[in-house]
């Protein structure tokens, strides 16, 4: 099942934990590169230094996490870890000096090392499945090819809930592009995905149904479709209150995809915030020419600071089987006031 | 004989002008919220699509998003 994806596009270096949950030195030792190295797809990618920033997922004893990776430089680090709480890992892959990359154990003891040789300078797709446990296994991918298979201790039965991207070491960054996280449950999305594109699309038009004020002007579509988000520049806003029933609604047409693409996993972004205390919630909407769906009827509850309300979907919510460009392309997104 | 070789009366005084009561600070908290309902504010929403190229798409690179 789909749990996280990031095509790093769509968000700057101020915005990036609007998403992402923390980092584990500095802020500032990460951020949204445009331009050095050349983002692998679309607008962006991460650059990331020293402990690198984390994902709250949550309790998992499987995860799949897999991305593109730069490293300017070999022998500093750089890789994925699958911690616990307190940065504590239970098990991680670090890329070493030799271009090889290494699994090791929740002791941190090296139990695999990766078969294949990564060259600095260059975009890798490099994957990691692991299942944790005082028994636990581990597979390593490189660009779609088994470079390590290995069992080790990778902690206990807590398993993990947070996925840290480790950044480079003693100054070099590693770069991130087209990252994704899936764990083992339900039928779509349970293994490795392979060498994938994470892309972002925006608002086009407006349906008919539109009921939250504007910031300006009378197109809401236009003023939710920046990139990076401008916050209080523009934006749509209610002080309408509902429910998942009688809440007002704003809902979009979006971007297509071409109909020759294979749809692995698709994630809403709803960036928000509510303006003054007291409680206000959203629930995303889904809709197509037959049906239209809510996803969170007990609500998102809003935050006074802007924060990215993220839905997963491994499949389409709306009729349960697997993604088509057909059916994406007419799916209209939107949000709700449910509170 | 008796002798005394030291005597010590204690005395227990007050001022006798009246001093100075001082207070830095009297502040009072308000627990409290706004009494009308504030706006729910959206400034950004974007759908990330994962792709792979299907059997007909060709090169990886092509573009694949369709305004």
């Amino acid at each position: 099942m789909l749990r996280f994806l990031d095509s790093f596009d769509h968000l700057d270096t101020t915005t990036l934990y609007d998403k992402w949950t923390g980092f584990y030195n500095n802020p500032t030792d990460n951020g949204i590169g445009t331009a050095t190295p050349t983002p692998r797809t679309g607008r962006g990618c991460l650059s990331s230094i020293n402990g690198g920033i984390f994902k709250t997922i949550d309790n998992q004893q499987t995860f799949i996490c897999g991305g593109a990776f730069w490293f300017t430089g070999l022998g500093n680090g750089g890789g994925i870890g699958y911690n616990l709480v307190n940065q504590s890992p239970q098990t991680k892959w670090v890329m070493q000096g030799d271009g090889r990359a290494q699994i090791f154990d929740v002791h941190g003891t090296a139990v695999g090392t990766s078969s294949i040789i990564v060259n600095a300078g260059n975009w890798y797709f490099i994957e990691f499945m692991a299942t944790l446990g005082t028994a636990g296994s581990a597979t390593l991918r490189i660009n779609g090819q088994t470079a390590a298979t290995c069992s080790g201790s990778f902690g206990g039965s807590n398993g993990a809930d947070v996925i840290n991207i480790i950044g480079g070491g003693g100054g070099n960054a590693i770069y991130v592009d087209d990252f994704y996280v899936f764990d083992t449950n339900g039928s779509f999305d349970n293994t490795f995905a392979g060498d994938c594109a994470i892309s972002t699309i925006t608002t086009t038009a407006d349906t008919a149904t539109i009921q939250w004020a504007t910031s300006s002007g009378t197109a809401h579509w236009s003023l939710v479709n920046e990139i990076p988000p401008d916050g209080d520049t523009s934006y749509v806003q209610t002080t309408m209150t509902g429910t998942s029933s009688t809440g007002p609604s704003d809902i979009y047409n979006f971007q297509h995809i071409a109909n020759n693409r294979i749809i692995v996993g698709v994630q809403a972004n709803i960036i928000a915030r509510k303006t003054d205390l007291g409680n206000r919630a959203i629930t995303l909407l889904a809709s197509n020419s037959s049906t239209s769906t809510a996803f969170n009827t007990s609500g998102q509850f809003l935050n006074l600071t802007y924060l990215d309300f993220l839905n997963q979907f491994s499949s389409n919510p709306l009729n349960g089987s697997a993604w088509t460009p057909a059916d994406f392309n007419g799916i209209s997104w939107g949000y709700q006031i449910v509170d | 004989m008796a002798r005394i070789t030291q005597e010590r009366v204690e005395i227990l005084r007050q001022p006798n002008n009246t001093h100075d009561a001082r207070v830095s600070q009297a502040v009072v908290e308000v627990q409290n919220q706004p009494n009308n309902t504030q706006f729910a504010r959206v400034t950004q929403v974007v759908i990330e699509v994962m792709t792979k190229p299907g059997p007909s798409s060709g090169f990886l690179w092509n573009p694949f998003i369709i305004s």
